[in-house]
């Protein structure tokens, strides 16, 4: 053994934990080596002094709380004494599911119900409960997944200049608005003051935009307003009943509520005189038409309603309005183009729908919106996009509360991409997408125009490698 | 039902799991008072021994129901206690370093006279008796003086009489590491109480 091996070891033997046979081979080494012995003499001191290290005692009550921990600890831990009290609890509560059936009338019931309970006071099933009725609330609230529209989004919601979203025609429903223009001042003024004026004093048209239907009766037509008819004129009976008729029903594909600031007819109304009538009909703008007299209206609307153009997709025409004394010839030739529409004779209606709204007669300003519509879906239908797209632009920016507005907006879209114009496609769809009624239909004519931008991009890379082969052919040539 | 008249630890320990509080009572009388200097060295600080005995009784009574007998019911206290000792010169780490002003303690946690005032009057000491007084603190002193892996290694075996293999499993490390650093604690010891070798061959 040596030294080395000797100090490894040297610990063992001190404390007395080497084998037998290992313990006398390191006493015989230690007999022989001095280094060792002197190795082995200052474990064995160190030792020695290790035994005189003084134990502290510990505090008296330091471990206290500890025992008093263990105490409750083991208490909780110990098993519950069996005693026959609680043989007999541990049998009641055993017992339920057994004696239950005994009571029938409530027992598989009261089972079934103690088990849903249990199962629906837990909070993870309430939050989900919780979780699924908002989703189903939310989902009720859409229109694909109601199947009815009781809130109208069909008829309007339609964005309004400056990407506002108008109020629903539905909830807000347009009234003629109690106003009329004092004749001798040109300023509006509550109806009600026309009881005191005079009867005789003429009145100044107004244009359809700026004011009621009644601004636009003839000046021999005025009277004092009886409002129980007495003393009144036929005209204004006829009157009466078309605006009552029309406020209570006002149908979709109708202009729910005229722009009442058109620059023009202000204009219009500041400088015409009190009673100074309008000029002929060729020089007027379309949109400053004046209104037809309550009386066609009335008698347009009890002849036609329900005349709705079946082609088209969520507008319904205005109804078509029969002639009244001699005044219905706008009317005639909507009649005429509707019916040309529907025979697919595009071209001679785009022309008659295009002569109602250059040339509209007294009753045809209801009309204007629907004839241009359909103005521009008949020159679209005879390829003339270019013309279409004027037509959809002057509805668009005429009417903007007109309901058949998106289905024009993604109509206009159409005629821009056949044109090309790809980014004002995009921007009309990128509007009508942003309407509920239409907005998954906008939304795969993005896609198709996204295609087509594509396309787009692509082409002119085809087309130079196209025109270059045969320069290089040529070269080679 | 007829109790073990001496119990090994393990089988106290499942009496306590069972709700025997006084089996727990057992153990506390058998390692308490070995378990309090393994920390009271540790630490060297009597408030600190006291809070940290406390927390290992806790401990034990906390999760003795963990304890599933792989080992000795020693090397599972010894460990538990080792490992709040460390967190706990974790955080004294540096307040570590005596500084010579700084007051001794005497066995009782009681201030002592600085280490200065020792080195002046280290002297042949006449009295036996405040020899032997002066040699127990002297040995404190040295053993706590110790390296920490020297230091714990040296109680669990003076302390608690572990063997070296149990203290091995304790430390973590091979039996024959903890052997070596016995010898070098020893080699230490003997080293830093020369000055009472006299003495010591009395204690022969």
């Amino acid at each position: 053994m040596e030294d080395e091996d000797f100090t490894d070891r040297m610990v063992e033997l001190l404390y007395a934990e080497l084998p037998a046979s290992d313990e006398e081979a390191m006493r015989a080494h230690l007999a022989r080596s001095e280094a060792a012995r002197e190795a082995f003499a200052r474990v064995e001191e160190g030792q020695r002094l290790a035994e005189q290290l003084p134990l502290s005692e510990v505090p008296a009550g330091l471990l206290d709380g500890v025992m008093a921990a263990a105490r409750e600890a083991a208490a909780e831990r110990a098993p519950a004494p069996v005693s026959e009290p609680a043989v007999q609890s541990a049998a009641e509560r055993a017992a339920p599911a057994q004696a239950e059936p005994a009571d029938e009338d409530t027992g598989a019931w009261g089972g079934f119900l103690q088990w849903i309970g249990g199962f629906a006071a837990r909070p993870q099933f309430a939050m989900a409960m919780m979780l699924l009725l908002m989703i189903g609330i939310g989902m009720w609230y859409l229109p694909d997944f109601r199947g009815t529209d009781p809130a109208g989004s069909q008829a309007i919601i339609d964005p309004a200049p400056g990407d506002e979203v108008g109020p629903s025609a539905s909830l807000q429903p347009a009234e003629p608005l109690a106003l009329e223009t004092d004749p001798r001042t040109g300023r509006i003024r509550p109806r009600a003051e026309e009881e005191a004026d005079p009867p005789t004093t003429p009145r100044r048209p107004s244009t359809p935009e700026a004011g009621s239907e009644t601004d636009a009766v003839p000046v021999d037509a005025v009277a004092v307003r009886d409002p129980e008819g007495v003393g009144s004129t036929p005209e204004e009976a006829l009157r009466d009943e078309a605006e009552a008729e029309t406020d209570d029903d006002v149908g979709a594909g109708e202009v729910l509520t005229e722009p009442l600031a058109d620059p023009r007819a202000l204009a219009l109304q500041t400088d015409l005189a009190p009673g100074q009538a309008l000029a002929a009909q060729g020089e007027r703008a379309p949109a400053l038409a004046p209104s037809p007299p309550p009386s066609a209206v009335a008698s347009a609307q009890q002849a036609d309603r329900g005349a709705a153009d079946l082609d088209s997709v969520g507008i319904e025409s205005a109804p078509m309005p029969a002639m009244a004394d001699g005044q219905g010839s706008a009317s005639a030739t909507y009649a005429r183009g509707m019916e040309r529409y529907r025979a697919r004779e595009y071209r001679a209606a785009a022309e008659d729908f295009a002569s109602v709204v250059q040339r509209p007669g007294a009753d045809a300003a209801r009309l204007l919106p629907s004839a241009m519509h359909h103005q521009a879906r008949s020159e679209r239908a005879v390829g003339s996009c270019g013309a279409a797209v004027r037509t959809y632009e002057g509805l668009l920016a005429r009417y903007p509360a007109y309901s058949g507005r998106p289905e024009a907006m993604i109509e206009a879209a159409d005629c821009y991409r056949r044109l090309g114009q790809l980014s004002a496609a995009r921007r009309h769809l990128e509007r009508a997408s942003q309407v509920p009624s239409v907005a998954s239909r906008a939304q795969q004519e993005l896609t198709r125009l996204a295609m087509a931008e594509r396309a787009a991009d692509r082409q002119p890379a085809s087309a130079t490698s196209v025109a270059a082969e045969p320069a290089e052919a040529a070269t080679e040539q | 039902m007829s109790h073990d008249p001496d119990p090994s630890d393990e089988e106290l320990l499942r009496r306590f799991n069972q709700g025997d509080a006084d089996a727990f009572a057992t153990l506390v009388g058998r390692y308490q008072r070995p378990l309090y200097n393994f920390i009271l060295r540790s630490v060297r600080r009597t408030d600190r021994a006291d809070e940290l005995l406390q927390d290992v009784f806790m401990k034990v009574v906390q999760r003795s129901q963990d304890f599933k007998g792989n080992s000795k019911f020693s090397t599972w206290l010894y460990t538990i206690a080792r490992n709040l000792c460390i967190d706990h010169s974790r955080k004294m780490v540096f307040r570590r370093h005596k500084s010579l002003d700084a007051p001794t303690r005497s066995d009782g946690g009681d201030e002592g006279p600085t280490l200065l005032d020792r080195q002046a009057s280290d002297g042949p000491a006449t009295d036996r008796a405040v020899i032997a007084e002066s040699l127990r603190g002297r040995i404190a002193d040295a053993v706590e003086e110790l390296p920490e892996e020297q230091k714990e290694v040296f109680l669990m075996r003076h302390v608690q009489g572990m063997a070296f293999k149990e203290i091995a499993a304790v430390v973590g490390v091979p039996e024959n590491t903890v052997k070596s650093r016995m010898r070098y604690a020893l080699e230490r010891l003997q080293r830093a109480l020369e000055d009472y070798r006299g003495y010591v061959e009395e204690l022969k």
